[in-house]
């Protein structure tokens, strides 16, 4: 049997849906290859090289559905798998809120971007060529300083995907998507203590990652600037974190924010649009329309159109992330579902100057635990970092915790930096709040 | 290759089309860059899974997905050369082959893995028919059984508003085959339920999570103990209500049986896995032989714990389980060890090795990690606290192995005041370092248990269920995160 295009199989799948009785359906599938290489101590560890194939079909008989996903390819398997589902539709209670857009909600196929996510660059990179960054990246992260001893690994990876959505209302849509890695970890040592450190850098375009000196660098230093860290006693302090862990406090907002978090009323932001939800200084953007971009989207589910959003403009909550279903179940409108390219907006200060305001505080740099709670917003984490004193970081500080509330640590925001940097999809600056309890000796 | 039994051919022909010459013809195709010392295997997998989620009154998913592929792997010494695809036919595998030996270009000779060479054949799940459903009326029954569940959930207490209840099912099919001449195949089951729950109360909410699954039958899945665990999770929920947020400061811990479980998990177990104390990253590198915890503990894995989550006929290597007694009495024994990792220290395989899925390499987990039982009654235990916590329900961990310190994650306590358990506290991160916290074990109580059958370990981007246990044990000097 020869191999069907993406699409064509998508149309077999409809039209096979179709005389199965299924009122609606959708249908996903996408191939992918990827690679990557591993080394250690100046050689080579491992490679790896994986090729997958998926398909992801839903149907519908009127508001009932069932889905089912797998790998099949031949015109047999996948009649098989639609009678399957369309079966299991036929005994599924009704849901109200299911159910795909009106044809007028979704884009043409000619309103769909081209977002530009696929390096064609990738395909060139040789094993050699990935070797060789890993081991750069690596031998960077020894010679930046002696205590920086044991490895981690260096390591290239990359990934080349092709895929098709189709609906049973006329939308159909293929995209094309790559990425590709360099990642570096290294352990450094001093008497019986031991600290990791590890650095990477993720990018659709091969060119636009950063350089494996830089990276192997920044890896010893996070290592030795945590050695000979100490405890500190409980205490209620001023807090400035660094822009990563601003990044993922953005990311907890983000997850309260979703539709499926609000149905189910797991959200500390439920009945809050219009309210103030964070300094008035504070806006949060997102823009699924970037190209090259990690996060860059052209159409959200089922061939709805995506847009720029402002989700807290001068601190007040404007809109949440709605998907299709959820925007249903709160009777509100969808508006291109979850986050894409997110950001807290910049500031003027920089983090030096940020750090010189505090007395006595705390500079976050990593937690650790899942201690985020999206149906209260409380946060309690491990902790570590750096103690600031005089505004100076003084010493590395580890075996603590830090615990309070996401809502009142965002209204309480005092300084947004100017060090915005978008190396991830979702990115933010280093942040100050006013105050977190620290519990420590 | 050794004779196989006609059950494994056999099996290998109706899931896979495959025989097992197939497999040696591509094991040999693979080491015929003719390195000494150099290790091949060939690993298949097929995997049915469903799941049916139910939440407030509405079916929110009946989905399945099927997951079949395979991958080969060739070790030499310390290098590997791995590649999969998501097609298991000769000719995907030959392709297979083919990629991973290509990196064995850079390759120097090297010593080859053992295996446990040993014949034992384990029967560890008691299955006889796949868990996921065979026909609708079984799918009909799970969907009404999910409505149940939920029922149950919102009849405890009028202050649940929202329910989400998911019954979910797997049967996988496993080939491990390699150039030792072993070729093991292994079915596994995986069955359960879950419930969560919003409890809401002037202003003020509340979530829960509580779930049961393991390696068992169709039955496993019944309304009674569905219904025990739908009320468990609605009676935390609202317990959470009323609970207040802890005072920071260190403190002396008495953690609960069985699902305070993943304390082991976190503050030793990953520390004991082979690959990090090969590469020398874990706080337990080179201790063997030491006292790393207090006499009182003795910790296990054990792999071939009939019926458990985090049991396996075979690990993903194809190596038998085994019960491995990682800590005896506080000195530390020995680590857990795919072939990989035994190989490169120079000791015997421990049954460890396990993927997430075809599409992984092999790499030392857990399995069933326990603390033995010990003499005191967690009566007394508690009762001997002048001012500290009771931890009643575990939420879960995270380790730093390099630098030994983890953290857990405390969804509901008590606080202990002159012997008694007084207010309910919720939220609070309790943190420590692994080597340092095993020492200040104190207490070990009388009732050893297993936790309930939710554990999912994450490793290097791969989650893998295993099961974790403890008797009650008392802790001191923990730091405990709260809000003032």
């Amino acid at each position: 049997m020869s191999k069907l295009k993406l699409e064509e199989i998508a149309a077999f799948v409809l039209e096979v849906a179709k005389k199965a009785g299924a009122t609606d359906c959708f249908v996903s599938i996408g191939e992918s290859t990827d690679f990557g290489v591993k080394v250690r101590d100046g050689k080579f560890e491992g490679s790896e090289d994986n090729d997958s194939f998926g398909v992801s079909f839903t149907a519908y008989i009127g508001k009932q559905s069932a889905s089912e996903s797998g790998h099949k390819r031949t015109r047999t398997e996948l009649r098989e798998l639609v009678e399957r589902v369309v079966s299991t539709a036929r005994l599924s209670p009704p849901d109200q809120y299911k159910g795909l857009p009106d044809a007028d909600q979704m884009l043409s196929a000619r309103d769909v971007r081209d977002l530009d996510q696929l390096d064609p660059g990738l395909v060139k990179v040789t094993r050699k060529k990935a070797t060789e960054l890993a081991l750069r990246a690596e031998a960077a992260a020894f010679a930046f300083d002696p205590r920086a001893k044991i490895s981690n690994g260096g390591s290239y990876a990359q990934a080349r995907n092709n895929s098709v959505y189709a609906n049973s209302r006329g939308f159909m849509a293929s995209s094309k998507s790559g990425w590709c890695r360099i990642g570096v970890g290294v352990v450094a040592v001093s008497g019986d203590e031991k600290q990791t450190g590890g650095w990477g850098s993720a990018k659709r375009y091969f060119e636009e990652l950063d350089t494996p000196e830089n990276l192997g660098r920044l890896a010893a230093q996070e290592a030795v600037e945590k050695l000979n860290g100490r405890r500190v006693k409980s205490q209620v302090v001023p807090m400035v974190v660094s822009r990563h862990m601003a990044a993922s406090f953005l990311g907890y907002f983000a997850q309260a924010a979703s539709g499926s978090k609000l149905y189910t009323r797991q959200s500390f932001l439920l009945d809050k649009i219009g309210k103030l939800v964070a300094h008035p200084d504070i806006s949060i953007i997102d823009n699924p329309h970037v190209p090259r971009a990690l996060g860059s989207r052209a159409w959200a589910d089922h061939g709805m159109p995506t847009a720029p959003r402002d989700i807290v403009k001068n601190g007040v909550l404007q809109n949440y992330f709605l998907d299709l279903y959820s925007s249903r179940r709160l009777g509100v409108k969808p508006n291109g579902g979850s986050s894409s390219n997110l950001c807290i907006v910049a500031g003027t200060l920089s983090p030096e100057e940020i750090i010189a305001s505090v007395d006595n505080g705390l500079f976050l740099e990593e937690v650790s635990g899942h201690g985020f709670n999206s149906t209260n917003g409380n946060i309690s984490f491990s902790a570590s970092g750096q103690w600031i004193e005089k505004g100076k970081k003084a010493f590395p500080v580890n075996g603590i915790t830090i615990a309070g509330n996401l809502l009142e640590l965002f209204q309480s925001i005092e300084a947004i930096g100017n060090d915005l940097i978008w190396d991830s999809s979702t990115v933010a600056p280093t942040l100050k709040f006013k105050s977190i309890a620290v519990a420590g000796e | 290759m050794t004779l196989l039994s006609a059950t494994i051919d056999h099996d290998l022909r109706r899931e896979f089309r495959l025989t097992s010459a197939d497999i040696e013809s591509v094991i040999s195709d693979v080491l015929a860059v003719r390195t000494p010392g150099a290790f091949a295997q060939v690993y298949l997998q097929k995997k049915r899974s469903e799941s049916f989620t139910w939440e407030n009154g509405l079916l929110l998913a009946a989905s399945s997905s099927s997951v079949n592929g395979c991958h080969v792997r060739v070790v030499n010494g310390d290098q590997t050369g791995f590649a999969s695809s998501d097609e298991s036919s000769l000719t995907s595998l030959r392709r297979c082959a083919k990629k991973a030996r290509k990196s064995l270009q850079f390759a120097e000779p090297a010593v080859a893995p053992k295996d446990m060479a040993i014949d034992i054949r384990h029967d560890l799940y008691p299955v006889i028919r796949p868990t996921i459903s065979l026909n609708d009326a079984e799918r009909c029954e799970r969907i009404a059984m999910c409505a149940a569940i939920e029922k149950a959930a919102r009849d405890y207490d009028p202050r649940i508003v929202n329910v989400k209840v998911s019954i979910f099912a797997s049967d996988e099919y496993v080939v491990a085959a390699n150039s030792l001449d072993n070729l093991v195949f292994d079915k596994r089951p995986m069955i359960g339920f879950s419930v969560s729950c919003v409890a809401e109360e002037d202003g003020r909410r509340e979530q829960s999570y509580k779930a049961s699954a393991t390696r068992a039958g169709h039955a496993f899945v019944q309304l009674e103990k569905a219904r025990e665990c739908a009320v468990a999770s609605a009676k935390i929920a609202v317990t959470l209500l009323s609970a207040q947020r802890i005072k920071p400061g260190v403190m002396d811990i008495v953690f609960s049986n069985g699902g305070s479980g993943v304390v082991v998990h976190e503050a030793i177990g990953h520390g004991l896995e082979g690959d990090f104390n090969r590469k020398k990253t874990s706080a337990f590198a080179g201790r063997v032989g030491q006292q790393v915890a207090s006499p009182l503990v003795t910790i296990i894995d054990d792999g071939s714990m009939f019926g458990e989550r985090g049991s396996l006929n075979y690990d993903d290597e194809g190596q038998p389980t085994k019960k491995t007694v990682l800590i005896e009495n506080g000195i530390l024994k020995g680590y857990m060890h795919d072939m990989v990792s035994a190989n490169a220290m120079g000791v015997v395989p421990t049954g460890n090795g396990r993927v997430e899925d075809y599409s992984n390499q092999q790499l030392p987990r857990m399995t069933n990690t326990y603390m033995a039982g010990g003499e005191s009654t967690p009566e007394d235990i508690i009762a001997e606290v002048k001012y500290g916590l009771y931890v009643s329900d575990m939420g879960g961990g995270m380790v730093d192995i390099t630098s030994g310190d983890f953290v857990y994650d405390v969804t509901l306590g008590y606080l202990i005041e002159d012997g008694k358990l007084t207010t309910p506290v919720k939220g609070a991160a309790l943190i420590g370092n692994g080597p340092e916290a095993l020492k200040q074990v104190v207490r070990v109580g009388n009732d050893p248990s297993l936790d309930s059958g939710t554990a999912v370990c994450t490793k290097g981007g791969q989650a893998v269920p295993v099961r974790c246990g403890m008797p009650t044990i008392r802790i001191n000097n923990v730091t405990v995160g709260g809000a003032e």
